[in-house]
């Protein structure tokens, strides 16, 4: 006896039957119902049988914006950029805001601290203009790609 | 709290939300080029001047960071940035002259640019120059004319054009030689021995006159030439030459109105120039 799939949007109570070419695979169930359901992409599909008929109950789920899925590829990278002791600012201008905070102080220097002084400068501009190549590379990547459809529209648009 | 409690804190608060105001990369590495060409130039002058250098940088290196947020171009007055007008003032009154036109019309933008702009000396001339002497020989004294005497002599003016010139100048300026000598070819000045021969007549001064018209005297003051020479920079080792050289173009300038003064006044000083630069003539064979 063939299976019939029935879908449940719990928000709304509402019930219709799904083909079984697409009940047998929640993802094929988020791919096609979308943009019916905007929220699916992350929203709870549960399942239960009955007398030969599956309901999939779908929950919405309040997850955060983007960084929800834990099975999202970007995951482990987010979880690296929180771990992160860095703040990502490019050193030259990190270097910027510490000159500012002793600006009262340089004109009193003695010639060794202007000399260590120039020092932490001449390694910001390194390390700064490195960082600031890789950030227009990255942004030029960005640009040049494809855009791309999202599978589903993030929770609270 | 007290006041200067109260004064303190609310510093440090402004501090603080001045951090979270941050400046964009190019702000940033801008004004940060500026400090580290006035700590370049602020060492500089410790290592010249090692007794005053805190009264000579204390009150400008004040000025130059209290305004570091602030756009860092003029849009009235002098176009440029107060910051590096600030650097340019220190380099001229404690390491060497800059040109005044930079100094007070237009002025240098060390954020961007880290050329210097110095202030020549005068006595090098380019062929151009040397043109517009031409066109003016009325106006010239006769220490002026020398430079016309060595032009003729060193082929920067047209053969068929030399021997009349000569002869004018001659009339001018009392050179006291009628007739254009002749100079060997492929031969070229031994200085050495040029200041030798002038030696014995009184005239060593007027060897240095000629490595000044020349552009040889080997002090950047006197030889530099901004259409041949690669750019002067800001760099520390470039401040330190500079400097050095600065301070050697006071005996040079009184070597130099020695001569002025013998080409002006004394009667035989070409023709006994002539006698000894012809003498000191090599053949670039040897």
């Amino acid at each position: 006896m063939d299976t019939t799939y029935m879908l449940n949007v719990q928000e709304t109570g509402q019930s219709f039957p799904l083909p079984a070419t697409i009940g047998t695979s929640d993802d094929l169930i988020k791919r096609s119902l979308a943009s019916v359901i905007p929220y699916i992409d992350t929203a709870k599909l549960e399942r239960a049988e009955k007398d030969g008929v599956t309901t999939i109950t779908v929950t919405k789920s309040h997850a955060p914006k983007g960084a929800g899925d834990p099975g999202s590829a970007f995951s482990p990278l987010i979880a690296s950029l929180i771990a992160s002791k860095q703040d990502g600012t490019n050193p030259v201008i990190r270097t910027f805001l510490e000159v500012e905070q002793i600006r009262d102080e340089v004109h009193a220097f003695q010639p060794h601290q202007m000399l260590e002084l120039k020092k932490t400068i001449e390694a910001a501009f390194r390390a700064g203009e490195q960082r600031h190549e890789q950030f227009k590379d990255a942004l030029q990547l960005l640009t040049k790609s494809t855009a791309q459809a999202a599978k589903s529209v993030p929770a609270g648009f | 709290m007290d006041v200067p409690q109260r004064s303190d804190l609310l510093q440090r608060a402004k501090l603080g939300l001045l951090s979270l105001d941050r400046p964009s990369y190019h702000l940033a590495d801008d004004v940060l080029t500026e400090v580290y060409v006035a700590l370049q130039v602020s060492t500089v002058i410790a290592q010249v001047h090692p007794k005053g250098y805190k009264k000579r940088i204390h009150k400008p290196l004040q000025e130059f960071f209290q305004d570091i947020r602030l756009p860092r171009m003029q849009m009235t007055d002098n176009q440029g940035s107060r910051q590096s007008v600030l650097v340019a003032r220190l380099i001229n009154d404690h390491i060497f002259q800059l040109d005044d036109f930079w100094l007070d019309e237009e002025c240098m933008d060390f954020g961007s640019d880290h050329t210097l702009q110095i202030q020549p000396m005068g006595y090098k001339i380019s062929f151009d120059e040397f043109d517009e002497l031409l066109s003016d020989m009325d106006n010239l004294t006769r220490a002026g004319s020398f430079i016309l005497f060595l032009g003729i002599l060193w082929g920067n003016v047209d053969k068929d054009e030399q021997e009349a010139l000569w002869r004018d100048c001659n009339e001018i300026y009392q050179w006291d030689i009628p007739e254009l000598p002749e100079v060997r070819g492929n031969h070229y000045v031994d200085i050495t021995r040029l200041k030798k021969n002038l030696k014995k007549e009184g005239l060593e001064s007027l060897a240095l006159m000629l490595e000044a018209i020349d552009g040889s005297t080997g002090n950047v003051f006197y030889d530099f030439d901004y259409e041949t020479w690669m750019p002067l920079t800001i760099g520390e080792t470039d401040l330190l030459a500079l400097h050095e050289d600065w301070q050697k173009v006071n005996a040079v300038k009184k070597v130099l109105d020695r001569a002025d003064d013998l080409l002006n006044n004394r009667p035989d000083v070409f023709k006994l120039f002539l006698g000894a630069y012809l003498k000191s003539l090599r053949s670039r064979k040897d």
